[in-house]
């Protein structure tokens, strides 16, 4: 199999990964609607993003859930070694940004 | 009479390995009977404002979140040689925690987006909801003015900035195979 990064999308992580992107996105924008339309509030950008973050983790707890049931394995978690690189510095990020929101705001 | 064992760095590894996993489950056991016990005998603060106000930002705090997670991630490196097979009662708690975490991550965020957009709770006029930050912060401000001057804030950061550094983004030696 090809073990380069672009390589990796192909395989059941890289799957995973566009599936929880798509189902983010359908949170920030489906669930933004939805959001306004129940609290009468126009969603901002971080309401968007926890409906987004929401809606992916609940996309994984449902999909999860599913393989579980038909005794499959659960969706398997493992991440590439050509993705550490980029996860790496997106983790230093995200989590340099919570402790700066979370203490400095 | 019995030899012992001379040490070895594998032998090393697997002793660091086990320390390291062990202590973590104790400490979280620990900081989460305290956690429990502080939400049954004190009373929650009507606001988050306090005379000392000033102890937020706390670039010490920050900085000891900062080296947790990178001693989480460098501690990673300690790994038995040889991996030992998960058990069936194993790998059924692994899937129950897993879609576990899901949903509940699911809605901690939903429950961020209710706060951030600061939604009444009951209609107009009721206590409005805020984003967890808030809440963190006010348990900061509310253990450092009221309840232990910052001991039990300082070992929750430890704690879980450890744990996701070593968890999440630990530095895990890659097992090549061996060439035949």
């Amino acid at each position: 199999m090809d073990e380069s990064f672009w390589g990796s999308l192909r395989a059941p992580i890289g799957q995973i990964a566009g599936a929880l992107v798509v189902a983010a996105l359908v949170g920030a924008f489906g669930g933004g609607a939805l959001f306004e339309r129940v609290f009468g509030v126009a969603p901002s950008s971080f309401v968007r993003e926890s409906l987004a973050v929401s809606a992916a983790c609940f996309f994984a707890f449902l999909l999860t859930t599913y393989r579980i049931l038909r005794g499959e394995k659960p969706i398997d978690v493992h991440i590439p070694p050509s993705w550490n690189l980029f996860l790496s510095a997106a983790l230093v990020i995200l989590v340099g940004f919570l402790i700066g929101t979370t203490v400095f705001r | 009479m019995k030899r012992l064992k001379r040490p070895t760095l594998a032998g090393t590894a697997q002793a660091g390995h086990t320390v390291i996993h062990v202590l973590v489950v104790i400490a979280v056991a620990i900081a989460g009977g305290l956690l429990g016990w502080l939400t049954l005998v004190t009373r929650n603060p009507l606001d988050c404002v306090y005379p000392g106000a000033e102890a937020l930002p706390d670039p010490p705090l920050f900085l000891l979140g900062v080296v947790s997670f990178f001693a989480g991630h460098i501690l990673g490196r300690l790994v038995p040689e040889e991996r030992t097979r998960a058990t069936p009662r194993s790998r059924k708690w692994s899937r129950l925690a897993m879609v576990s975490v899901f949903l509940v991550a699911s809605a901690v965020f939903f429950f961020e987006a209710v706060g951030t957009a600061e939604i009444a709770v009951g209609g107009p006029g009721g206590a409005k909801l805020e984003p967890i930050t808030y809440y963190v912060r006010c348990a900061i401000l509310h253990d450092k003015a009221q309840i232990s001057g910052g001991v039990f804030t300082w070992g929750a950061i430890a704690l879980t900035f450890f744990i996701a550094g070593h968890w999440f983004w630990g530095d895990r030696p890659v097992i090549r195979p061996r060439a035949t």
